[in-house]
C-alpha cells in the first residue's frame, strides 16, 4: 500500500506543480504576487470545457488554442491592470490583483452561472495497472506536463532572447533599461508567458476536474503555499515543493486521517520555512 | 415647526418595514449562497423558491398580495450574516432559504434576534433548530432522520437483497466534515449501531480537498460491504472517481444526504452511477395515487414550469427549493391572521400534514416551543432513489410512494450498464 500512497502523492505534487508555475515566473520576474491566478485557471478550464462541448476538442489538442488564447489574455490583463500600478506599492498590487480575482469569478458566474460542468473522456477512467499498484492516465499526463513544460521554460529562458531579457529584467531592472530592454513590452510578455501556463494547466485539469466560477480559490492557497515552499520564482522549487506537499498529504491522509492531512502539510510548510526562510531553494533561478 | 413635522414624519416612513405600507406585494428574503463553491445548488435552489412563489401568486398570492423574493447572497458565512442583515434593515422579516447548514446557522441568529421568520428548504443539520429559536422552521426533516432512515434502508431492505442479516454487514462511512456531512454520518452510525452492523471505517475528509485517494484507500483496506458516502457535489465525483481507479466496489453504495442526485455525476460517471443509492426529500418518480389531488396538481405544476423555463427535468435542489417554499407560501403565510411574525410563526406551528397531503412523500408536524428541535419537521423523513438506467429518478423507498423496485447488490465499476 504504501508504494500506491507514493504514487498518488507524485501525481498530485504533478498537479500542483503546474498550478503554482505561472504563479512563480510572474513573481519572478517583476515581484507581483497574482490574487487572481486561480480565477485565470478557471478561465482556461472554461476554455477547454467550450471547445470540447461546442467543437468536440480533446482536452490534450486544445492546449494548442487555449495556449495562445490565454497569452493574449494575460498580456491585456498585464496592459489594463498591472502596467498601471508596476511601480505602485506591494499593496496596490494586492488590492489590484484581488480586485481583478473577484470580477473575474463575477463575469463566469454571470455568463455560465453556478453550474458545475465536467467532461468525460475515454481515458478518463483508465487507470493502468502494475500488479497491486495503478497510475490514473489523466493524473500521469499532468505530471508529465509539470515536467515539459519547467524544461521548455528553462530552454526559453536560457536560450531565446526574449527569455534573457526577462531574466536581466528580474535581476536588475534600471540595468535591463540601459541595456536597450523594453521593460514594458518583456513584463508584458513575461505576464502572458505565465498565464499562457495557467492554459495548459486548465486544459490538462479538465479530465478530472469540474469547472465552476470559484474552482480557482481551491488552487490559489495551494499554489501560494507550493510557490513559497519552493522559493519565491524559482521554478524547480515550484517542483519539488508540489511533489513535497502531494507526498507529505497522500502519506498523511492514509497513515494519520483524511481530515488532517492539510494540517500536517501545513505544519510541515511552517518548520521548512521556520529553518529556510526563502523556501527550500532560496534564491530564485530566474535570476 | 413645518420643517420638524416634515423631518419626524419623513423618518418614521423611513423606519416602517416596506411590506406594513399597504403596498401589494409581500417581500420575501431568499438568503442562499448564489455565488462561491455552492453557488449551483444555491441557485437550483432558488429556481424552485421562485416557481413556488410564481405559482403562488397566480392562486391569488397571500392575503391579495404578490409575492417578491429578494435575494440575499450567503457565499460565505460572513456574507450570510451581512446579506441577512441587511435584508432585515430593508424592512424584510420573513425569509425562506438556504442550502447550506453552517450558513443557515449564522443567519437564523440574526433573524431570530430581529423576530423573523426564517424557513429553511434545504439545510439539515440537527443543531439549527437545536438552539431553542422561536421563529426557525425545517419543514424538510433533519439530519438525523435523514441518517437514521438510510441506516434503516441498508438493515431492512439492503441487507436482504445481499443474502446478510444486518449484524453481518460491514458498513464504511466516508462524508465531507461541514455540519451537514457530519451531522448525516453520526446519525447513520447511530442508527447502524442499533442495527448491529460492524462498522469498519469512519473517515471525514475537508470539503475543498482537491484529491481524495487517501480517504478511498482506507476505505479499500477496511473491504466494506456497504458505504454510506455523503459528499457534496464536487468532492462526490472526486471520490467516485478515485475510488474507480482503486477499485473501491462496494455492494451497496449509499448517499445519506442529496447531492448524489445531481446529474453531473452521470455526465461524469456514465453507467458507472447505476445501482448507487441516494436518500433525498424530492418528490418525483411517486404514485399519483399516493397523493391529495390538489397536492399531486402543485407538483405536476412545478415539475412542468420549471422544464419548460429551464429545458430539463427539475433537478434534485431545485425539488428540496419548491417543497419547502411552497409549504412555506402555500400554507403557512395563507393560514396566519396576518403577516406578522408572531402570528405566522403560530400559523407554521399549527401545521399538520400527514404523507401526501403536502408535495411531499413525508408528513410535517413542527416541533413545539420547548422542544429539542423546535421548529423541526417531526415527520420529515425523506425517500431513497437509486440510479438506474443512467438516471437517478428512481423512488424505492418508502414502498408504498415507489414505483421502481431495488436492484442490489451493486456491479463491479464498468459492469453497472442497464438496458
Amino acid at each position: 500500500m504504501i508504494g500506491q500512497v507514493i504514487i498518488n502523492g507524485i501525481l498530485l505534487g504533478g498537479i500542483y506543480a503546474l498550478v503554482s508555475l505561472g504563479l512563480t515566473l510572474i513573481f519572478g520576474v517583476m515581484r507581483i504576487i497574482n490574487f487572481a491566478h486561480g480565477q485565470f485557471l478557471m478561465l482556461a478550464m472554461y476554455a477547454t470545457y467550450w471547445l470540447f462541448q461546442l467543437y468536440g476538442v480533446d482536452p490534450y489538442i486544445s492546449i494548442l488554442i487555449v495556449v495562445p488564447l490565454m497569452f493574449v489574455i494575460g498580456m491585456v490583463a498585464y496592459r489594463m491592470i498591472i502596467q498601471p500600478i508596476i511601480d505602485a506599492s506591494e499593496m496596490t498590487h494586492v488590492f489590484a490583483t484581488l480586485g481583478l480575482n473577484l470580477s473575474l469569478q463575477g463575469i463566469a458566474l454571470f455568463l455560465w452561472q453556478g453550474d458545475f460542468r465536467g467532461i468525460r473522456t475515454s481515458y478518463s477512467s483508465m487507470p493502468i495497472h502494475f500488479g497491486a499498484l495503478y497510475i490514473n492516465v489523466p493524473r500521469f499526463i499532468i505530471f508529465l506536463c509539470a515536467i515539459a513544460t519547467i524544461l521548455a521554460l528553462f530552454l526559453f529562458l536560457k536560450k531565446t532572447y526574449t527569455g534573457k531579457a526577462i531574466r536581466a529584467s528580474a535581476q536588475k531592472r534600471v540595468a535591463a533599461q540601459l541595456m536597450g530592454v523594453n521593460l514594458s513590452k518583456i513584463y508584458m510578455i513575461a505576464f502572458g508567458i505565465g498565464i499562457a501556463i495557467v492554459g495548459v494547466t486548465g486544459a490538462v485539469l479538465m479530465p478530472i476536474y469540474e469547472v465552476f466560477p470559484s474552482v480557482g480559490s481551491l488552487f490559489a492557497l495551494v499554489a501560494f503555499v507550493v510557490v513559497v515552499l519552493g522559493g519565491l520564482g524559482n521554478l524547480g522549487g515550484a517542483l519539488v515543493g508540489g511533489i513535497i506537499i502531494g507526498v507529505v498529504e497522500s502519506v498523511s491522509g492514509v497513515f494519520i486521517a483524511p481530515a488532517l492531512k492539510e494540517g500536517v502539510y501545513f505544519i510541515i510548510f511552517v518548520i521548512i520555512l521556520l529553518l529556510r526562510p526563502t523556501g527550500i531553494f532560496g534564491k530564485a533561478v530566474i535570476h | 415647526m413645518k420643517r420638524a413635522y416634515f423631518l419626524f414624519f419623513t423618518l418614521v416612513l423611513m423606519l416602517i418595514p416596506n411590506q406594513v405600507m399597504g403596498q401589494d406585494t409581500v417581500k420575501i428574503g431568499c438568503v442562499l449562497p448564489y455565488t462561491g463553491a455552492l453557488a449551483w445548488q444555491g441557485q437550483e435552489t432558488f429556481r424552485g423558491e421562485q416557481i413556488a412563489a410564481e405559482m403562488q401568486n397566480k392562486r391569488g398570492g397571500v392575503f391579495g398580495k404578490k409575492i417578491v423574493l429578494v435575494k440575499g447572497d450567503s457565499e460565505t458565512l460572513k456574507s450570510a450574516v451581512t446579506e441577512t442583515e441587511r435584508l432585515i434593515n430593508e424592512g424584510i422579516r420573513l425569509f425562506c432559504g438556504e442550502y447550506s447548514s453552517s450558513r443557515a446557522k449564522v443567519a437564523t441568529t440574526v433573524t431570530e434576534k430581529y423576530g423573523a421568520i426564517f424557513c429553511v428548504v434545504i439545510a439539515v443539520a440537527d443543531d439549527i433548530t437545536e438552539r431553542g429559536y422561536k421563529y426557525v422552521f425545517q419543514p424538510q426533516g433533519r439530519a438525523t432522520l435523514w441518517g437514521e432512515l438510510s441506516a434503516e434502508f441498508v438493515g431492512k431492505e439492503a441487507a436482504p437483497k445481499l443474502g446478510k442479516k444486518p449484524n453481518e454487514l460491514r458498513v464504511a462511512i466516508a462524508h465531507e466534515d461541514s455540519d451537514f456531512g457530519t451531522s448525516v454520518s453520526v446519525a447513520f452510525a447511530r442508527k447502524a449501531k442499533e442495527y448491529q452492523m460492524n462498522i469498519v471505517s469512519q473517515e471525514p475528509y475537508s470539503l475543498s480537498a482537491l484529491d481524495l485517494s487517501s480517504v478511498v484507500l482506507r476505505i479499500k483496506q477496511a473491504n466494506p460491504d456497504v458505504l454510506a458516502l455523503t459528499p457534496y457535489v464536487r468532492d462526490g465525483i472526486l471520490f467516485l472517481q478515485q475510488a474507480r481507479d482503486a477499485g473501491l466496489s462496494p455492494k451497496v453504495l449509499i448517499c445519506p444526504g442529496g447531492p448524489l442526485a445531481n446529474d453531473v455525476f452521470a455526465e461524469k460517471l456514465g453507467d458507472d452511477m447505476n445501482y448507487m443509492l441516494v436518500t433525498t426529500c424530492a418528490s418525483h418518480d411517486v404514485r399519483k395515487e399516493a397523493f391529495k389531488p390538489d397536492a399531486w396538481e402543485a407538483l405536476q405544476e412545478f415539475a412542468d414550469r420549471y422544464a419548460k423555463e429551464f429545458k430539463k427535468p427539475p433537478t434534485n435542489d431545485a425539488y428540496h427549493g419548491f417543497q419547502g417554499a411552497w409549504t412555506f407560501f402555500h400554507f403557512g403565510l395563507p393560514q396566519a391572521k396576518s403577516l406578522n411574525p408572531e402570528d405566522v410563526e403560530k400559523s407554521m406551528r399549527a401545521l399538520v400534514f400527514k404523507p401526501g397531503e403536502n408535495v411531499t412523500t413525508f408528513g410535517y408536524q413542527a416541533a413545539p416551543q420547548g422542544h429539542r428541535n423546535a421548529g423541526a419537521n417531526l415527520i420529515g423523513y425523506p425517500n431513497v432513489f437509486q440510479w438506474q438506467k443512467g438516471s437517478v429518478g428512481h423512488l424505492v423507498y418508502p414502498k408504498e410512494f415507489a414505483k421502481s423496485q431495488l436492484m442490489l447488490p451493486m456491479p463491479a465499476w464498468g459492469q453497472r450498464a442497464m438496458k
